[in-house]
């Protein structure tokens, strides 16, 4: 009995650091991560399936151009590969390749910036 | 009559445009006959398809200029067994119309790689865990949709940390920098 009651303060324990930390957030992004947490409990949004969760080991890049092609013989074209290397949660690399043109590339890049801002401002 | 004709021939590379570039489904070069030329005996249609089509070929596979197509169909034109100038004139009109999407179609056939179909990120504030110290610390999770021709896409869910984001972001103005000197020297 006694033991358990020691596991339970120290699950409160946590729990009184959690609330800690989410009191120190500020008054408008606590609203808007409520508002989140209340459309995704009423499955309006996507969650992320954690298991499926991956960390980005590497990126390689490269600029090539396709100068003609059987269908095409002045395709003269631009394009980006890019090669990604993730760990998913056993430690596993796996790793994917994509292309894109240039002005996918350029809204890729775009996102990714946007992505770095939010990061900032949290 | 010699509007009509050029409607037709209009017609004509529209749907030579939507069968090649295009790949629309059920098209037919009978179809485009019946349809715009039911009156011209099968010989002559099957004449004038593969002429268009040679000509479409052409100018579609050298992505011709509008100096270069007034040259190409000029000599056209002089040819025995070439086209007329009505003829000329209408393809100009057509190339004017299609080119840019046409150009686009080819690039795309010629793409045989995953590409990148949708990218979606948000941010996530990591609160304390019981095990480890993780006071508000900001983490993006980005779903890249990757996939090729036809097939169903694959999603790759990234978790990257702030860190690895400015990495990343100095990797994409190397790109981006690589991409500026290619356009200088061309």
């Amino acid at each position: 009995m006694a033991g358990a009651q020691l596991q339970l303060a120290a699950g409160w324990a946590g729990f009184d650091n959690t609330i800690e930390s989410i009191s120190k957030l500020p008054q408008d992004l606590f609203a808007e991560v409520c508002q989140q947490i209340i459309l995704h409990l009423e499955c309006k949004t996507p969650g992320v399936n954690t298991l499926e969760l991956t960390e980005l080991v590497d990126l390689q890049w490269k600029l090539g151009m396709a100068i003609s092609s059987d269908s095409c013989r002045s395709l003269n074209h631009p394009y980006v590969t890019m090669m990604l290397k993730v760990a998913d949660p056993s430690g596993e690399i796996i790793s994917r390749s994509f292309e894109m043109t240039v002005p996918q590339f350029r809204n890729f890049s775009k996102q990714f910036r946007e992505v770095a801002t939010a990061l900032e401002m949290v | 009559m010699a509007e009509q004709c050029s409607k037709s021939l209009n017609g004509l590379l529209g749907g030579l445009a939507q069968i090649t570039y295009y790949q629309s489904p059920g098209i037919t070069e009978q179809m485009l006959k019946e349809q715009l030329y039911p009156d011209l005996p099968q010989q002559d249609f099957k004449i004038l398809h593969e002429k268009m089509v040679g000509i479409l070929r052409s100018i579609a596979s050298a992505d011709m200029d509008f100096n270069q197509l007034e040259a190409f169909l000029t000599a056209q034109t002089k040819k025995q067994k070439g086209i007329t100038l009505e003829q000329a004139e209408v393809l100009t009109k057509f190339w004017k119309t299609h080119k840019v999407k046409i150009r686009e179609s080819l690039i795309n056939q010629s793409k045989w790689e995953n590409c990148l179909r949708n990218i979606s990120w948000r941010v996530d504030l990591k609160s304390q865990s019981r095990h480890l110290d993780q006071i508000n610390t900001p983490v993006a999770i980005m779903e890249f949709e990757l996939g090729k021709n036809d097939q169903e896409s694959e999603f790759l869910c990234l978790e990257l940390e702030e860190t690895k984001v400015n990495q990343l972001l100095k990797k994409l103005t190397e790109i981006e920098e690589s991409i500026s000197e290619l356009s200088y020297t061309n």
